[in-house]
Order: structure tokens, then sequence, then C-alpha cells
């Protein structure tokens, strides 16, 4: 029998977002730099993506490191010691090993309590969500009042020099979100979808189990833009991504504001997964947003995949935009493909 | 729409120079990359209120062929 999707109303207790801080890596890869190796000049690939610059993990910054960098400013920044963490959770599609947990790791680096619940979720440009969520699970059940979510990839590892597709679009970075139980207003109207027909859409074929890492899974293939890449980079089709998300946003969107009891014009801020500046500028349109209700965090970072939303709520925080009682909608898609929304009240600080 | 009418917003949304004609193959467009497929699968919402897929552009052999098909969708 086919289920209607749900939209889950959290319960009294409510967890806030406290404090929000990133890291991103030093180094800079920015238009000038990709125009000589890419047939477009670094306006072309302004106009195209919407990006200017994108941050690069070195050879030797993994995503732990990124995560901890986070998660360390975020303490400082809420005045939190670190043994007062009751969980950590770490969306990432980029772990340091296969095993152990990624997280697991950074609760080392950092020194949390042995008693901090430390683990992955596997998500991409749907994991912010996904990770609020969770927190808010574990926190409106009373089982933790405060932790840590945090967001670190570093999918340049796996984007090859020669693809112009992904290389102009994605960048590494990391977030860290302070979130703690509150008895006022929140994260509420969650909802969520999955597609996995999508799959083979945006992939790292090789070097899982399924198909294991050989001679032949390095080999260079080219595809009709031009673009090369060997089965263990990343591949995205993006016109099928774009298609998707034309597919699946507004309806997430309406989903969410109907179980919310509310209209879109009631919605103070929409920060939606950075994809790219074109598509985020179509969707705009589409939904019928104006645009000075949309924040934007993409020109000098990039799509920075699961950290794209909180590297946004940063910016917003910092800049004096966001106010506490206005509500904004946080939309999460992509590879999968995987999709989440979550109305979220900002709280005084 | 009329096929000169439909050459021109197809040149436009590909940002391409050529001289488009209903014949013209898509594949000889230069133009008519991932980028620029993007750039027609938002031109086909926003016009003929149609989401494309691979599936639908793989049928599409000339620009007449992707005019019909977002027409006989629309």
């Amino acid at each position: 029998m086919k289920r209607k999707p749900k939209v889950v109303k959290t319960g009294l207790l409510r967890t806030r977002i406290a404090a929000v801080k990133s890291f991103l890596p030093e180094a800079i890869l920015d238009n000038q730099q990709l125009s000589a190796e890419s047939g477009w000049t670094a306006d072309e690939i302004h106009s195209k993506t919407g990006i200017r610059q994108r941050h690069v993990a070195s050879k030797s910054q993994c995503t732990s490191d990124l995560a901890a960098a986070a998660v360390r400013r975020v303490l400082d920044e809420a005045s939190i010691p670190a043994d007062n963490i009751e969980f950590l959770i770490l969306c990432t599609q980029t772990p340091d090993y296969i095993l152990p947990t990624t997280a697991c790791l950074v609760q080392a680096k950092l020194g949390l309590s042995t008693s901090c619940a430390a683990f992955d979720l596997n998500l991409g440009c749907s994991g912010y969500v996904y990770a609020l969520a969770i927190a808010d699970s574990f926190i409106s059940s009373g089982l933790f009042q405060r932790g840590i979510v945090a967001t670190a990839d570093t999918y340049t590892k796996y984007i090859h020099a020669a693809d112009r597709s992904t290389r102009t679009i994605f960048g590494d970075g990391a977030t860290a979100t302070m979130v703690e139980i509150h008895s006022g207003s929140g994260l509420s109207a969650f909802s969520f979808g999955t597609d996995g027909s999508g799959a083979n859409n945006f992939i790292i074929p090789a070097g899982g189990t399924r198909l294991p890492s050989t001679e032949a899974t390095k080999e260079l293939t080219g595809d009709k833009s031009g673009n090369q890449r060997t089965l263990e980079n990343i591949y995205m089709n993006g016109p099928e991504i774009f298609s998707f998300t034309l597919r699946r946003v507004p309806e997430v969107i309406n989903r969410t504001l109907k179980g919310a009891g509310m209209t879109l014009s009631e919605v103070d801020w929409f920060i939606f997964h950075q994809a790219n500046g074109y598509m985020l500028e179509h969707l705009r349109k589409k939904l019928g947003i104006p645009g000075d209700r949309v924040l934007n965090r993409l020109e000098d970072v990039g799509n920075t995949v699961s950290s794209s939303i909180p590297l946004v709520i940063e910016h917003a925080l910092s800049s004096g935009q966001l106010h506490p009682g206005q509500r904004v909608l946080l939309v999460g898609f992509g590879v999968g493909y995987s999709w989440g929304t979550v109305l979220w009240t900002v709280s005084e600080a | 729409m009329n096929p000169t009418d439909f050459c021109e917003l197809l040149a436009k949304t590909l940002e391409t120079p050529d001289d488009l004609r209903p014949e013209t193959p898509l594949l000889d467009i230069v133009e008519f990359d991932s980028m620029g497929q993007v750039s027609v699968r938002a031109m086909a919402d926003e016009r003929f209120h149609r989401i494309l897929s691979d599936v639908d552009l793989k049928k599409c052999v000339t620009v007449s062929d992707l005019q019909q098909l977002l027409e006989e969708k629309a």
C-alpha cells in the first residue's frame, strides 16, 4: 500500500541552534586558474555556476582535520567546555578511512568526553537536515541536552583535474553547529524523501565493494562534453540532478509548509543547499520566492555538499541578517537522490 | 511556436553563435554540453512546463525533434 509521506512535528522540548562555525582550508582554486585549463573564461565560469573560488584541502588535510577545526571553533564561540558535549554527529561522504568512524577520530582529537556518543552519517547535500533531525530526536526525547552536528567533506580529492563539470562546482570545508535543549521555538516540521533510482547520476563508481579498485578502474575516459575522469572519481550528471531538483524540491517545500500550517509568504528566509547559482535562481523563480528572502553563500566557497547550508547560516548570523523569532526554511537535496527540509525558528543568542 | 522562433529561443538559451535550423543535429551544437543541457531543461520548465529527462533527450536528434517533444508534452 502506498503510504502518504509524513511531515514530522517535533515535541514540546525544542532543539535550538546555539552557534554555527566553520573551517575552510587555506588553499583556493579560483576561476582564473580554472579558465587556463577549462576552455571557459573566468567570467563564463562565474555566470554558469555563480562561483568565483573554492577552498581545497591539502594532500595531508583530511575530513577529521577539517571537522575538528570547525568543532573547536564552535566550542570557543559558545564557551562550552569540550567535555560538556554529549553527542557528535559527523555528516561526511569522504571519511578518513573506510573504518573506523571519522567522528571517533574527531572525538579523540578534541578530547571530547569518552561518554560522548559519536558517529558518522553518510549523506551529501541533504545531510545537514538529516543530522539536525537526529540531533532533535536525541534532545526532544530527553536522551541528551547538548551536542554538535558537524559536516565535513573533501570532495576535491575525488575530482579529476580534467573534469570541469565537477571541478568548477565543488569546494572543501567543514562546519560545526552547537545544538541544545530549549523550551521555546527551534527546529520543527521536518520532512524527507529518497529516490535511490538516481544513484548512478551522482556517484564514485569504483573503490567500494561493488566495484573494487583495479588497474582498469584507474583508466581515464572522456565524455561528450570533453570532461575526463576515471571510475574512481566523482561522476555527476548535472542535467539529471537539475531535473530531479525541479521535480522534488517544490513538492517537499509544499509538504513542509502544509505540515507546519504555513504559507510560503510566512517564511522569513529560505536557505537552499548551495548547488550552483544557476539552479538556485531557477528554483527561486519557479517557487515564486522574492530574491530578497533567499540567503546564499556560494561565490567564495562553491558547493560544499552538506556544509553548504550551515555555511550560509554562519554568515547570516554573523552579518546580523537573522533575528530571533524569524522563521527559516532549510532545504537540502542532492546525491542519493536524497532530500529533506526543516523549519527553523531563530532563537535568542 | 513557429520553428524559426524555436530555433531563436534555443540559440539564445544555449548562448550559441550558430545559426540553428530545425534540421540541425543537437549533438552538432558545441554549446549543447552538460551546462547547455541544464539551460535547455530550465527553458523547457519555464516556457513549456515540462521537466526533461535523459530518456526524453535521447529521443531527440534534431532541433525540430526537441521542439516536437516539448510541444507534444505541453
